[in-house]
């Protein structure tokens, strides 16, 4: 998932990620492809505590070097179903909240690709199927969604099931 | 990320904890405020030795009877310096633009019912010139006045305002030890000096002084003006040859007169108050380091404290770049705000000394320039260091970190 991520390099093999080689990039080639390639969403959902939902959103077009981040942002959010809580911190939303929150962030320059690493852990069922339809929904609209969980039922939703035990793939499908 | 950005967060960040930060930040406004009062402190002692130059006139010897003795100037009350001497030197040594010999002691005076005890100065008009002072009112007595041993007198400030209050001096007639003297001339204002106040003086011409006032033969000093300083130390050897064979002390023997260079005290002045400032300010330099290490370690504790915030920066696509500036500009905000404060504490200080202390401040604008330079060298020199710590955290340990 790291590796995906391009948090991290490969020590062996290789990772092309739209034709580019990425244990070729260097540390700012990386940071670029993460902030334009690839919208990251937690099991922890990792918003900036300080902050509010709306500047945890601005962060990616930031660093991503656009002036005027606010339009774009509430936008995204607005995407989300949170044009009411943009000014909230996370400590005053709640789970599902926070992780849509996390999705504005994710898929505020929309990226071609999303990474969830169990997006749906720390939510109840009900809340967690929300947030599977909102990446239904992302996904008919062309973005390429990579989801790694341990539920099966959540699992059912994706198109293409990589099942993995113990870091041997078994299910290839 | 833009740079107002990064303002805004850093602020954030120094809000946070606002306890810390303004405890990390009084470091630093001791350090730039120190400096600042300190630079003042030097700054108004150079001016007041500035002062005192003009003040004493410049290339000027006092020749003086007495041996000097391991610090003692006068040993005792020697009586050997006469006129004579005087107009020998100013005969026989060259390089010398002025000179007056004077008759000085305390007296009583009196005007009407106030009395006041103040200095004597029986001399000749040349005094006034070497010694920089000024007629204010009226004329300073002139050699005819001391042919004819005339008694008149020209008064200093503080004589005039003891004596006289806010009523015309000019043209009264007062007691000098009994005796009575026209006043002919009020001095100008010359201000406190270190030693004695100048304006507490009274001058009347030589020859009365010797033969109506004190009855003696002797003189207390010979002022000498040299005409330019580089031949101070010649006319200094030429006086001191001169009064030897006047005196007729024999070649080993110690010489009953002494003479004080005033441009080499003043010097040793300027040297003594510059030693100090360097070493006050020395001091305010290490205070403000102290501030900064300050600076440094509650940085590594925010940098360690937001370890998870620095991971999902970068995972959102900062760079190594992006976070170092951010720490940097946190420290520079840090230390520019404490100096800022620090300069306003400092002149503070400088003004309430000078105003209720002792001291005189003359607070330059190079001073505060330093103080706010110094401000951000030590934000950056101390903020470098946990900034880049922080930049180069790896992702995955960063995000992890809980």
């Amino acid at each position: 998932m790291n590796i995906i991520g391009c948090l991290d390099r490969p020590t062996s093999g290789a990772y092309t990620l739209n034709g580019t080689r990425v244990e070729d990039m260097d540390d700012n080639g990386l940071a670029a492809v993460r902030n334009r390639n690839i919208g990251f969403v937690f099991q922890s959902f990792n918003l900036l505590a300080r902050h509010t939902a709306l500047e945890n959103v601005e962060l990616p077009l930031f660093y991503a070097g656009v002036v005027d981040a606010r339009p774009a942002a509430l936008e995204a959010l607005k995407e989300v179903g949170l044009e009411k809580r943009v000014h909230h911190r996370p400590n005053e939303l709640s789970g599902g909240e926070r992780q849509r929150v996390a999705i504005a962030r994710a898929l505020v320059l929309n990226p071609p690709l999303i990474l969830a690493d169990e997006p749906t852990g720390n939510l109840d069922s009900r809340t967690g199927k929300e947030i599977m339809e909102m990446f239904k929904d992302l996904h008919s609209r062309g973005t390429t969604i990579v989801m790694v969980t341990h539920e099966n039922d959540i699992a059912a939703h994706a198109q293409r099931i990589i099942t993995i035990r113990d870091g041997k793939v078994l299910s290839p499908a | 990320m833009l740079f107002l950005q990064i303002i805004r967060t850093a602020y954030r960040g120094i809000l946070a904890n606002k306890m810390r930060t303004s405890l990390t930040m009084l470091g630093i406004i001791i350090g730039v405020g120190s400096i600042i009062a300190m630079l003042s402190i030097g700054e108004g002692a150079k001016m007041q030795v500035m002062e005192s130059i003009s003040r004493f006139g410049t290339n000027l010897l006092r020749v003086r009877p007495g041996a000097a003795r391991l610090g003692h100037i006068r040993t005792s009350n020697v009586e050997t310096l006469t006129i004579r001497d005087a107009e020998t030197i100013a005969r026989e040594v060259p390089g010398i633009r002025r000179i007056a010999p004077a008759v000085a002691r305390s007296g009583q005076t009196k005007f009407s019912n106030k009395n006041a005890t103040t200095m004597i100065t029986g001399t000749t008009p040349e005094y006034i010139e070497i010694n920089n002072f000024q007629v204010a009112d009226g004329r300073f007595f002139d050699e005819t006045d001391i042919k004819l041993v005339k008694r008149v007198a020209a008064i200093g400030s503080t004589v005039r305002r003891d004596l006289f209050g806010e009523s015309p001096a000019l043209g009264e007639e007062i007691k000098i030890q009994g005796q009575t003297f026209r006043i002919i001339a009020v001095m100008a204002e010359k201000g406190q000096s270190t030693f004695a106040d100048p304006d507490d003086q009274i001058f009347i011409p030589i020859s009365t002084s010797q033969r109506r006032l004190f009855y003696q033969e002797h003189i207390n000093d010979i002022n000498i003006q040299v005409e330019d300083a580089s031949r101070i130390p010649a006319v200094k050897e030429g006086v001191e040859r001169v009064l030897r064979e006047r005196h007729r002390i024999a070649p080993d023997a110690e010489s009953d007169f002494t003479i004080r260079d005033f441009t080499e005290m003043v010097k040793t002045w300027q040297e003594t108050s510059r030693t100090f400032t360097v070493l006050l300010s020395g001091i305010a330099a290490v205070s403000l380091l102290v501030g900064g290490i300050g600076v440094m370690n509650i940085m590594l504790v925010s940098v360690t404290e937001r370890t998870k915030e620095i991971g999902i920066r970068m995972a959102v696509g900062a760079r190594r770049k992006d976070i170092l500036s951010q720490f940097l500009i946190e420290a520079l905000v840090i230390t520019v705000c404490g100096g800022i404060i620090g300069i306003i504490t400092g002149t503070s200080i400088a003004i309430l000394l000078s105003r209720f202390g002792q001291w005189d401040t003359v607070i330059t604008v190079w001073s505060i320039v330093l103080g706010f330079l110094f401000s951000v060298i030590v934000g950056l020199v101390f903020g470098i260091y946990p900034a880049r710590k922080a930049s180069l955290l790896d992702p995955i340990e960063a995000l992890r970190y809980e």
